[in-house]
């Protein structure tokens, strides 16, 4: 089993399968739109993608080992209740097929309560009902718990929620190890945010795009440790970058290194600045600490956005100037950015990075997939084959 | 076939090849009678911290121009790749020959032809031979032209003209923990103009048996030599060589790959250097020298002499 990096091309949304080392898999939001479950429509079918992606267990259910919502908004959450089993494991139904979650990793802001400025879709409502029911288990029989009924919170939740449960609590700027509870040394997720409020009115701020998950993740390739950096945000913003740089710019900047980066919020302006595009237009400026937070790339480092097609329009998210400043950060090197739509247009298939002992390598396309639009036939039915 | 006839089927490759999505450029660089050469641009996937640097750990370019021989055939044969000058030659799936010629990679675990034909359009032959130059590039790139989950892997040698023919296995079982070798006694074939160089015109076979010889001074059929009009054949005796063990008593391990371009006997003793198998080979030739001096006033006949080394190899 090859580790790999799939970003799913699902317009503005994240939806990413890290397959580790060890064929273990950790999904990082969804996003499966109807169009995207209509056979009659061009929209990629990243449904069937995962599907293809995963394994069964003994019992015949698909599976991911770990499904981590970065933060409850419905472009990374949509599609959980139509392509997930939700509830305990012994009521997965072979003729749903839906797909078996070992573990959560959930926001703990799934302890709050949705509030007319922070309405949750019901895929949202419904991971945050999962993810309490999970809380409960552990609560009743700590780590009796199976596959299937297993959750970790990442970060400890204000006002002592989430104090009786610590050992299921990742806390700020720690390490997880394990996916589903197996430690098996192919990757470490450094949990990098969400940030705790410092005042009541950041604290208001939290509940919305500023609450998500950060994670830097190390995984292992071909055997070989630290093999390859991926530094994922969901839809952190621009006073949330900069913080992380003011935390660890002087001491820990090394945290924030990474081979591949999705870009923040869909490549959009507002993880980047403060200034209004609308009002300042060209003027605007771009916050040093926040651009130095998503600056420390190692070597030949590539950055993604997970975004519709980026136009040079005012459209936002994705983001032409922040495009423009993404490349900026790899060098000026267009060739090192990636649109998961564009890629998708492109090719025909779904970006991809392995993780080898040699390094991260761009998947290249199956010769089926590129000679369809290259020559303009419906597919030849050629593998790749071994040399001689 | 006319000139125009090769260079319009020269543009139709150039325009086939140009499809894929890895070939960034390209140019028919001459067209004749007999053959056309087009040169392809392809860009080669590779761990980003190389591709950053323009060229791979193993040597091999971003952007690697390779050319396609069209032979008169084409496109009833297939088209030859052959790699720049200066591609690194210590790689496996490369077709061994001399410094002299450009590397040629093999890119299918079969024949060629058969592969190109595959599909049914020429269009689709040259996409398809295409992909795998683009994959075998990459693969190298990598250094994992070897899928080493899969063991081991043969290199074909399409285009070699002398044949040995020996049970591995035997071979593999001869060797022990210290260097040695093994004569076995061998029959060979040789078809084609006496002074003729081996090659197209000139073929070989070597049939190497399970039978040991000691290179006894007194075995007066150990190599013979016969002729029959433009053919030859006789005795001769093969020597299967395997390295000593190293100083610090662990084993020789070939690890990397050597680039298989010996054709003299000096760069053969070299190379059986390199492998550790050196000093089972001189003693060989000692021996076979021995036997020489003592007929050396009875004979003066050629003979045909097959070495072999065996390395123990990170991949066997």
């Amino acid at each position: 089993m090859t580790a790999s990096l799939a970003l799913l091309p699902v317009s503005n949304g994240d939806m990413t399968l890290v397959v580790l080392d060890n064929g273990q898999t950790i999904l990082i939001d969804i996003n499966i739109r109807g169009a995207a479950d209509d056979e009659n429509d061009d929209t990629p079918d990243v449904a069937a993608d995962l599907r293809d992606r995963l394994e069964r267990d003994e019992k015949g259910r698909l599976y991911v080992d770990v499904f981590l919502s970065s933060h409850p908004h419905q472009d990374h959450i949509t599609g959980l209740r139509n392509h997930f089993h939700l509830g305990p494991p012994g009521e997965w139904k072979k003729d749903d097929d839906k797909i078996l979650i070992r573990e959560m990793w959930s926001s703990p802001v799934v302890f709050r309560r949705a509030d007319s400025q922070n309405p949750l879709c019901d895929d949202a409502k419904a991971w945050a009902k999962e993810a309490r029911r999970r809380v409960k288990r552990f609560r009743d029989d700590g780590f009796d718990t199976v596959p299937g009924d297993r959750i970790l919170i990442m970060g400890e939740d204000i006002d002592g929620k989430t104090d009786d449960i610590l050992d299921i609590v990742v806390k700020l700027d720690e390490t997880v190890t394990a996916a589903n509870r197996l430690k098996a040394g192919v990757f470490e997720a450094r949990l990098l945010a969400p940030l705790p409020a410092e005042s009541d009115e950041e604290e208001e701020e939290l509940s919305t795009n500023e609450s998500s998950v950060i994670l830097r993740f190390s995984l292992a390739g071909g055997g070989v440790a630290d093999r390859c950096r991926f530094l994922t945000g969901g839809d952190a913003e621009v006073a949330i970058w900069k913080r992380l740089w003011e935390r660890h710019g002087d001491d820990n900047a090394d945290w924030l290194s990474y081979d591949i980066l999705q870009t923040p919020h869909h490549c959009s302006w507002r993880s980047l600045s403060f200034d209004s595009w609308s009002d300042l237009g060209e003027d605007a400026e771009v916050d040093e600490d926040a651009r130095s937070a998503l600056s420390q790339t190692r070597k030949g480092a590539v950055i993604v956005a997970s975004s519709k097609p980026i136009k040079d329009d005012d459209d936002n998210p994705p983001h032409h100037r922040a495009k423009r400043e993404y490349i900026d950060i790899v060098g000026g090197d267009d060739d090192r950015f990636y649109c998961t739509d564009e890629h998708w247009d492109d090719e025909g298939q779904t970006l991809e990075f392995e993780v080898k002992a040699s390094g991260v390598v761009r998947k290249l396309a199956k010769a089926a997939a590129l000679a369809a639009p290259a020559l303009g036939i419906s597919a030849t039915a050629a593998h790749a084959r071994q040399h001689g | 076939m006319s000139a125009d006839g090769l260079g319009d089927h020269a543009e139709r490759f150039l325009t086939a090849a140009r499809t894929h999505r890895e070939c960034r450029g390209g140019r028919v660089v001459s067209a004749d009678d007999s053959s056309a050469i087009v040169e392809l641009d392809i860009d080669v996937e590779m761990p980003l911290h190389m591709r950053i640097d323009g060229v791979s750990a193993s040597g091999v370019r971003r952007t690697e121009t390779v050319a396609a021989l069209l032979g008169p055939r084409y496109p009833w044969s297939p088209p030859t790749f052959f790699l720049r000058e200066g591609f690194p030659r210590d790689l496996p799936h490369l077709q061994p020959g001399p410094l002299t010629e450009p590397p040629r990679p093999c890119l299918i675990d079969d024949n060629e032809r058969e592969y190109f034909f595959l599909f049914g359009l020429v269009e689709l032959g040259v996409f398809h031979l295409v992909h795998q130059l683009v994959l075998w590039l990459r693969h190298a790139a990598e250094g994992a032209l070897i899928d080493r989950q899969q063991g081991w892997e043969p290199t074909l040698r399409r285009d070699l003209f002398a044949d040995i023919v020996i049970d591995a296995e035997a071979c593999r079982a001869a060797v022990d923990r210290n260097g040695g070798h093994r004569a076995l006694k061998a029959r060979y074939l040789r078809v084609g103009n006496a002074d003729g160089a081996i090659g197209p015109d000139v073929f070989a076979l070597i049939d190497v048996s399970d039978r040991q010889v000691p290179l006894s001074r007194h075995d007066d059929e150990l190599l013979s030599h016969g002729t029959n009009g433009r053919d030859a054949t006789g005795n001769t005796v093969c020597c299967v060589a395997w390295p000593d063990k190293l100083p610090s008593g662990k084993p020789f391990v070939a690890a990397t790959y050597m680039p298989e371009t010996v054709t003299t006997f000096g760069e053969l003793l070299a190379r059986a250097d390199e492998l550790g198998c050196g000093r089972s080979l001189r003693v060989f030739l000692d021996g076979l020298e021995r036997w020489f001096h003592d007929r050396a006033s009875k004979t003066r006949s050629p003979f045909r002499l097959p070495l072999s080394c065996v390395p123990d190899g990170p991949f066997t």
